[in-house]
């Protein structure tokens, strides 16, 4: 049977890698991938060059088992785990649920398939998951080029991050068995709190007494504090209290490759016995995993609308922002839509509190001791609002076309010219632009592909906006300046600079409307049929 | 009412839909059957002024729908097998939305006989995330029909419905036909074709394999005749199920 089981993971993993290369073919996933490929390569070569300045300091003694430890920050990284475990056992209150895929639970539970088997099944998916978490984790940790040993932190991770797996699943398992003892969820907390801090109290008795340590700014922790920490750590009865959890971080910590293996057999063998209890636990987990993947599927779906910009579907419906009369320009029934949907964003409400936002802060920064600053700080917020409002703000709101466009086959039935639907639409005119001239730019689908090519995607959407808004503005801005230059010449500065607001306002308004026009034409002949396909 | 003549839409070297020509008179109720990949659904969507045929015309009440779609698209209606709707907007909000859209002066009152006639008027400040299947349908159904339109597209329309709702669904077309709509339903449900349909088109491969009212497609593909509808669209599409026997009767006690 588990044959069957990696055959499937073999598969979905061969066929998705299939499918991102394929679609490859076509222009905008190159472009994105090119684009995202060197995002990301800037981005690690950057922190790789900085996590290996920073560099770690070698082999530091006093702890037992010939426990190397790199520096200061991999007592952390012990402690981390440590502390993982404990929340691990402590805060959770579901019973156990491992997350199964929609697709996985409609075939493999109603399928002559043992639970063992679903548990195998479910370890060796979470494998795919740990090797990509230990590839990031490598590079964050900053080992790459501490003496060539990338291989003991790589394997290291696996280590400890396969036994956290294992351990909290171990932990959900246990805690189902309890609940089904009628042990409940506080009950279970208080005792494992009360046995943490009984055991902890014992074990920090022996410590050495806290030292006094200088306030040094520079380091973020007290190296006093760190070797009291030491110390502590491999006095009486404690390092044998932690000692599992040392086996387990060992192989991450060994300084090269032969107490590297040194440390992994003991590893292995605290890995091997949390196998055993994981396979071995007759725990029901089918119902809760059914839940839980149902949440997980609304989860992602949230998680991928908020990735993509996209504005939240309310739970609760949203009142109308006015009243829509049956007749009358119809675009106003787009703009009342989109105002249901941008909901708090342009409520009253939120107008409001801003306005007082600006006022009240406005009146402090001038009533300062230094108070010729106050405007001018006021003025530079107002800017950077505004800058955030026109280049972000089309990008992070898509009460527009983009949010429409899946529902095209219901806005192409309405008997109205391209333009009007257009108009009602324009929240935001660039992304809207884009939306209808090259549609298969935008990413219309919630559940469209993601991944570097779409990371790559979006940073060209965002540049495009940029380039355009700088072509949109060259014209008013070149209006603004020769009215003022007329203006100020004719009237002076103040009734000037009025004067070249209301050209600059008068040329993008203008911009706008042939915008919308030749946008309406093009909504006229979209082609859903041919558009809409990924 | 509905003049199609000539249509047909290419994909690339692909023929979706081939020379395709009928009407659909007022009070017409059209069954538009085929196996799948037939073009049924690409025919609704050209027809409904949703994607552009490659060539033909397609006249709505005499609305040339192609060179003059706002007038064409005001008297039609199409119900695709999925219902789109927009998530943030209640039920009634959608309502609204949509006759504003139409111009739908005596939306109210409509609105609230349609939420009525649906069973949807307990759902009225519901969100289609708190509708079933069904019921989305039903809402979609709903906006459809608030402006009255003249020609009504059907896609699948009982996919989703409970048996009450399939009861209700078949009241809503055929009130509509009798009311002087000219409507085309596309289906696989051939009893459902067979049961409200006056006139069937049958379509394979995006070609017309047969039109007429329902007596004359009888005449022309039945061996005998009481042949039921399943019959005669294996016969007329050559279908390798025609020479299957027909499906065992189940064991009753």
């Amino acid at each position: 049977m588990i044959r069957a089981l990696l055959y499937l993971q073999y598969h979905t993993v061969r066929n998705r890698l299939h499918a991102r290369l394929r679609r490859l073919k076509r222009p905008k996933y190159m472009f994105g991938a090119i684009f995202g490929a060197l995002y990301f390569l800037f981005y690690f070569s950057f922190l790789i060059r900085k996590v290996a300045g920073a560099g770690g300091d070698g082999n530091a003694p006093g702890l037992p088992g010939g426990m190397g430890v790199i520096g200061a920050e991999n007592l952390g990284a012990f402690l981390l785990f440590l502390l993982v475990v404990l929340i691990g056992w402590i805060l959770p209150n579901q019973r156990a649920a491992l997350a199964f895929s929609e697709a996985e639970i409609a075939f493999l539970f109603p399928a002559p398939i043992t639970r063992r088997g679903l548990i195998q099944y479910k370890l060796i998916r979470s494998q795919l998951g740990i090797l990509f978490s230990i590839f990031f984790l490598t590079l964050i940790w900053g080992r790459w080029r501490q003496g060539g040993h990338v291989w003991i932190s790589l394997l290291g991770w696996w280590v400890i991050l396969s036994t956290l797996n294992l351990n909290l699943l171990a932990g959900s398992f246990v805690r189902t068995m309890l609940l089904d003892k009628g042990l409940t969820n506080w009950a279970r907390r208080i005792l494992i709190l009360l046995a943490v801090i009984a055991v902890g109290a014992y074990a920090i008795h022996g410590w050495p007494s806290l030292p006094y340590w200088n306030d040094d700014h520079s380091q973020m922790v007290p190296p006093e504090l760190v070797n009291w920490l030491k110390a502590g750590l491999s006095t009486g009865l404690t390092p044998y209290i932690l000692y599992p959890f040392r086996l387990v971080v060992r192989p991450y910590l060994a300084a090269e490759g032969w107490s590297f293996l040194k440390a992994l057999g003991p590893a292995l063998v605290v890995m091997g016995l949390h196998y055993l209890f994981v396979i071995h636990a007759d725990v029901a987990f089918e119902e809760a995993s059914i839940e839980y993947s149902r949440k997980l599927v609304t989860r992602v779906e949230t998680m991928r609308q908020r990735q993509g910009g996209g504005l939240m579907a309310p739970s609760k419906p949203r009142k109308d922002p006015f009243t829509l009369r049956p007749t009358g320009a119809p675009y106003m029934a787009f703009l009342w839509k989109n105002l249901i949907l941008a909901g708090n964003f342009f409520s009253l409400r939120t107008w409001w509190i801003l306005g007082w936002l600006v006022f009240v802060g406005g009146a402090i920064a001038n009533s300062a001791p230094h108070h010729s600053m106050g405007p001018s700080i006021v003025g530079i917020l107002c800017l950077v609002f505004l800058g955030f409002s026109v280049l972000l703000g089309p990008l992070i709101l898509r009460a527009d076309f983009r949010a429409d466009l899946p529902n095209a086959e219901s806005l192409m039935l309405y008997p109205l010219p391209g333009w009007q639907i257009v108009l009602g639409e324009i929240l935001a005119l660039i992304p809207n632009a884009v939306a209808l001239v090259l549609p298969s730019w935008v990413r219309f689908d919630k559940n469209a592909p993601r991944g570097i090519e779409n990371v790559g995607q979006n940073l060209i959407q965002a540049i495009g906006v940029m380039v355009t808004m700088m072509v949109v503005m060259l014209p008013a801005g070149l209006a603004m300046v020769g009215f003022y230059a007329l203006g100020s010449w004719l009237l002076g500065p103040m009734p000037a600079m009025l004067i070249a607001a209301v050209a600059g306002a008068a040329v993008i308004l203008g911009e706008a409307a042939v915008a919308i026009y030749f946008l309406g034409f093009a909504f006229e002949n979209f082609d859903v049929s041919a558009e809409m396909t990924n | 009412m509905i003049d199609i003549a000539g249509l047909a839409k290419l994909y690339g070297n692909f023929v979706a839909v081939n020379d395709l020509s009928f009407t659909v008179q007022p009070g017409e109720v059209l069954g538009l059957v085929g196996p799948n990949g037939a073009g049924k659904t690409t025919t609704l969507r050209c027809i409904a002024g949703i994607i552009p045929p490659t060539r033909g015309s397609i006249l709505i009440n005499g609305c040339d729908l192609l060179h003059k779609p706002l007038g064409a698209k005001a008297q039609l209606a199409f119900f695709p097998d999925e219902p789109k709707l927009f998530d943030y907007l209640t039920v009634w909000q959608h309502l609204v939305f949509i006759a504003r859209i139409y111009q739908v002066e005596d939306y109210a009152a409509r609105g609230t006989a349609l939420l009525e006639e649906l069973e949807l008027a307990d759902k009225r400040n519901s969100l289609p995330a708190e509708l079933s299947r069904g019921m989305k349908q039903k809402l979609a159904i709903a906006c459809g029909l608030i402006h009255s339109p003249k020609a009504m597209y059907f896609d699948e329309p009982l996919t989703g419905l409970d048996p009450m709702g399939i009861r209700k669904m078949k009241t809503t077309i055929i009130q509509r036909a009798h009311d002087g709509g000219a409507v085309i339903l596309s289906s696989h449900l051939l009893h459902l074709v067979e049961e409200i349909c006056t006139h069937l088109l049958i379509l394979k491969g995006g070609k017309m394999i047969a039109y007429g009212s329902m007596a004359e497609i009888t005449r022309q593909f039945s061996a005998q005749p009481d042949s039921s509808l399943e019959d005669i669209f294996f016969r007329a599409t050559d279908d390798a199920a025609a020479t299957l026997p027909p499906p065992p009767p189940p064991n009753l006690p």
